[in-house]
């Protein structure tokens, strides 16, 4: 079958930076595919070159077979994506549903709409007019969660999305995002939670400097494993920065 | 003293149309638009000519409807070529734009001053306040005031005012939940650049139209918007009655010393709230 989202020997970069050197990695619908790797590995340019927001240095990226490379942004969403961004994107000087009503306004119809996301989040609803910024962290990545779900994707990006959380609110993301992948969305984790990210994902694969080095099926992947494949080289793990770090986090 | 209160309702609703316009632009360009008084000059201009091959409710409409089309050519063709260059660059574009513009003016219309008349229906006056007030600058004031209404109801109730508030705060974030960010970059050019517009043809028959008429009401808009918070659109409309205010009184009361007002109340104002009146602290 083929891949929602296949990502074929992407190069980008940020700025005048190089951050990618070849990334090729496939997402298929109902799965969860966890990119793991050291901080500043690539994993959150990679998610956003999927979606147009690096500069791209060549590659290529499809969704559902459509060639969407070099394609602006937000026509990559109308087309079935969605973004869960690190540090969960809440915007600035909206409310809690003005924040999910820029996703619902997108108009992508589905079986997710205002009314059927707020009932799987009751906790927004309770804070629908509450600016966003004064929710917590938790209730944050939900509401970033259900901005996505909105816009009935066939394909969610979700960067880091326990980055910062206490453990009872990270328990609270496993289940909307199993239920994602289980209604069929091809969904792909960027994290360094392993345990939590073992906890979903179908099969794992390993970026370091900027590139995949290796795909594992979620039963080869215990911990230790997948700790082995982040530091192949014993001697760059210990370097304190690496120097695609700074330039990861726009 | 009512009827200060009234010139300076008349000129804060003038004032508002320009500085929204300007906040706007900051807000979701990031430009700070000095050539901003010489678009509300072309209004005036635009204005005046149309009204001499049809009448004034045309130009009315049809000046700010030209200003808005001038407005996204000036996004697609001027600014967004220079996209991701430092502030500066665009800062002295538009500065350098202000002064061509008001060189055009002086080449196609002339340097004298022009008069446009108000509509017969709007040319009396009417008894306020015991005594006798001219219906245009009523007309000015409402004008302003439900133009000022119209944006808070397009920026706060709408869809498409969401997505204002959204490419101006994040547009990564606009842009992921499909805004196309660009698009409503230029939209709002169009939009500033037309109120701006708007403003010169209200204050056509007020003032007289000449090439240099913007310069004043450039510098009293921004006043206006460092008094108002910067890029917050309550604080400007707040702020631009209060500036309204503050120099048709001074004009009224303090003779020579007028000019002097309107800067002395901005710095009282930063004194006391540093980042404006509707300004969040950083």
């Amino acid at each position: 079958m083929t891949a929602v989202l296949q990502m074929t020997e992407v190069k980008a970069a940020y700025r005048n930076t190089v951050v990618l050197h070849g990334v090729t990695f496939a997402a298929e619908a109902g799965t969860c595919l966890a990119l793991v790797g050291r901080n500043g590995a690539g994993k959150t340019s990679a998610l956003r070159a999927a979606f147009g927001l690096m500069t791209m240095g060549g590659g290529r990226v499809a969704l559902r077979g459509t060639d969407v490379t070099g394609w602006p942004t937000h026509k990559i969403a109308r087309a079935g994506m969605a973004l869960v961004p690190q540090g969960r994107g809440i915007v600035p000087g909206l409310t809690t549903m003005e924040n999910l009503d820029l996703a619902v306004n997108a108009g992508r119809s589905g079986r997710w709409d205002r009314r059927s996301v707020l009932e799987l989040f009751p906790r927004l609803k309770e804070r629908a007019s509450v600016p966003a910024t004064a929710l917590s962290g938790g209730e944050q990545q939900l509401l970033a969660i259900a901005r996505a779900l909105v816009l009935n994707p066939e394909c969610v990006l979700l960067d880091e999305p326990t980055e910062g959380l206490a453990p009872l609110a990270v328990d609270a993301l496993r289940e909307p995002i199993r239920r994602m992948r289980d209604d069929g969305v091809a969904v792909v984790l960027a994290e360094q939670n392993l345990t939590f990210a073992r906890s979903l994902a179908d099969r794992f694969s390993v970026i370091e400097k900027g590139a995949v080095v290796a795909d594992l099926a979620g039963d080869d992947a215990d911990v230790a494993t997948l700790e082995k494949f982040m530091s192949l080289d014993p001697t760059e793990a210990s370097e304190p920065l690496p120097p695609t770090r700074s330039a990861e986090r726009p | 003293m009512a009827i200060q209160l009234l010139n300076g309702l008349t000129y804060g609703a003038l004032l508002l149309s320009t500085a929204v316009g300007l906040a706007l632009m900051f807000g979701l360009r990031g430009v700070v638009n000095f050539a901003h008084g010489a678009l509300y000059a072309l209004g005036a201009y635009l204005g005046y000519s149309i009204a001499q091959q049809s009448n004034y409710w045309i130009a009315l409409v049809l000046a700010p409807l030209v200003a808005a089309g001038i407005g996204a050519a000036l996004d697609r063709f001027i600014l967004r070529p220079l996209d991701g260059r430092p502030r500066i660059t665009l800062v002295l574009l538009t500065f350098g734009l202000g002064l061509v513009l008001t060189d055009a003016f002086r080449w196609i219309w002339g340097s004298d001053q022009l008069l446009l008349n108000p509509p017969a229906a709007l040319a009396g006056t009417v008894g306020l306040a015991g005594s006798t007030y001219p219906v245009y600058r009523l007309f000015i004031a409402a004008t302003g005031l439900l133009t000022g209404l119209a944006l808070i109801l397009l920026l706060r109730r709408t869809s498409f005012g969401l997505r204002i508030r959204t490419a101006s705060a994040a547009p990564d974030i606009a842009a992921i939940h499909g805004v196309n960010v660009s698009a409503v970059q230029t939209l709002v050019v169009a939009l500033a650049v037309g109120l701006a517009g708007l403003a010169g043809v209200l204050a056509a028959p007020l003032f007289t139209v000449t090439p240099d008429m913007g310069a004043t009401v450039l510098v009293e808009s921004f006043i206006v918007i460092v008094v108002g918070g910067l890029a917050s659109m309550p604080g400007a409309m707040v702020a631009a009655l209060v500036i309204g205010m503050v120099t048709t009184s001074a004009n009224a009361y303090l003779g020579s010393y007028a000019t002097l007002a309107p800067y002395i109340v901005v710095a009282m104002i930063l004194i006391i709230r540093p980042h404006g009146l509707a300004g969040e602290r950083a």
